[in-house]
């Protein structure tokens, strides 16, 4: 399970948060965790809104 | 004294004599992440060794130290995987151990070329029953190419020393920039369509080993196999484990994946977050090294402490900001962090407590 993080500035998901250790990803494709939540998003997944207030 | 004599007789070194291992942490010392043994799929006991298992809990990983083994010297950990319950694997199931292999690291094996140069691999294993195992070398993406290897273990309870000779990859496509260039598999009981004949490069299979190994220790329960020592060469045969300082594997372990703890309880300050809202606060972290590519960032019970040191709150997701100027290959992080108490314009400490770490990865 993940949720998207969005930029202050423009409101668009810059980044993912893993929702099992709230590990931050980056969403860039070098990055093996990112390579990870894409597959996810192939089996027909949707990721949540990240609530900053989640307790980990 | 010639250097053929003190490295061993008729040692031939094309690569030089320092930095000779491609691989990291092949003695299996760093372990930055603890010593707890792992059972889940695509994990790590040992820094840049990662298990995968296709069954999660059929069997653990675990660094352990060596001092009980009477017969292994110059190494003092190695890396133990346990059966947990015998089983049969499937045409389609896996079971590995695996070191992913950044491609600036093999650049110099002008792999994938007319001119590419051959490597040996060596390691010790020492495993509860006899019988050939196998592994390979491989290509990353999609149109594979490997090279599948066997190795026959003579001695159950006794540690043997193993050499491979590979010669270089003329065909296939090796990258040679911070992805992938090869990974270098342990075979620990994978299945048949993982599956290919050992000792010549080919094509077209996502091959983990050698066919008609033997699938111990996934098919035994109670089944183990320890390994350390694995040096992987550009030369046609093996010379001794390159010894590097503690320092240094830890340095290169770092490009890839960095824990911060606290344990002491004092300190753990990470550096300064200015508040810019109720749920969220951006700053500047550090980190030892220079990382492989984008990293994650995982907190755990981090927390955001006023200037005057009492706790503001709690951080909950720390993220790389990507539109500040914030490169991703750099020692000096710009991070966004949301937290359950920060207020506006407020500057903050990003604080670990006692008990509390930062991850950060960038793992292949």
């Amino acid at each position: 399970m993940y949720a998207l993080l969005r930029s202050v500035e423009t409101n668009e998901p810059f980044a993912v948060i893993r929702l099992s250790d709230h590990a931050g990803i980056p969403m860039s494709e070098d990055n093996s965790d990112y390579k990870e939540y894409l597959k996810w998003l192939e089996q027909g997944n949707t990721p949540e809104e990240w609530n900053p207030n989640a307790i980990e | 004294m010639p250097i053929s004599s003190a490295l061993g007789s008729s040692a031939l070194l094309p690569a030089g004599l320092g930095f000779r291992n491609i691989l990291i942490n092949g003695n299996m010392r760093i372990s930055q992440r603890g010593t707890a043994a792992v059972s889940t799929n695509n994990s790590y006991a040992v820094d840049r060794w990662l298990v995968a298992q296709s069954t999660a809990g059929a069997w653990t990983a675990q660094q352990v130290t060596t001092a009980s083994f009477s017969n292994l010297s110059g190494f003092d950990y190695a890396y133990k995987f346990t059966k947990t319950a015998g089983n049969t694997p499937g045409a389609g199931d896996y079971n590995y151990l695996v070191q992913g292999i950044e491609g600036n690291n093999i650049a110099g094996l002008s792999w994938g070329t007319s001119a590419a140069k051959p490597v040996t691999l060596s390691f010790w294993v020492y495993s509860g029953a006899t019988g050939t195992f196998g592994g390979s070398i491989r290509t990353p993406g999609v149109t594979w190419w490997a090279y599948p290897f066997s190795y026959t273990v003579n001695a159950a309870n006794t540690w043997e020393y193993k050499t491979i000779s590979i010669p270089g990859a003329t065909s296939g496509t090796w990258p040679t920039d911070n992805n992938t260039g090869f990974s270098l598999f342990f075979d620990l009981g994978s299945g048949a369509n993982a599956r290919l004949a050992a000792g010549s490069w080919q094509s077209g299979t996502n091959c983990i080993g050698a066919s008609g190994t033997s699938q111990y220790p996934t098919n035994t329960s109670g089944g183990y196999l320890y390994i350390t020592g694995v040096q992987l060469e550009q030369n046609t045969q093996p010379t001794p484990f390159e010894q590097r300082s503690y320092g240094v594997e830890l340095s290169l372990c770092q490009r890839y994946y960095y824990r911060y703890s606290n344990p002491s309880g004092n300190g753990g300050g990470m550096g300064y977050l200015s508040g810019f809202s109720s749920t969220r606060a951006f700053g500047y972290i550090h980190i030892p090294v220079e990382m492989r590519g984008t990293i994650t960032i995982t907190p755990s019970s981090c927390q955001v402490d006023t200037i005057s040191l009492s706790n503001a709150g709690n951080i909950t997701a720390v993220a790389l900001y990507p539109t500040v100027g914030n490169a991703p290959y750099t020692t000096t992080l710009f991070v966004d962090c949301t937290t359950t108490g920060t207020a506006a314009g407020t500057l903050y400490h990003f604080r670990v407590p006692s008990g509390g770490q930062l991850q950060f990865s960038a793992e292949i």
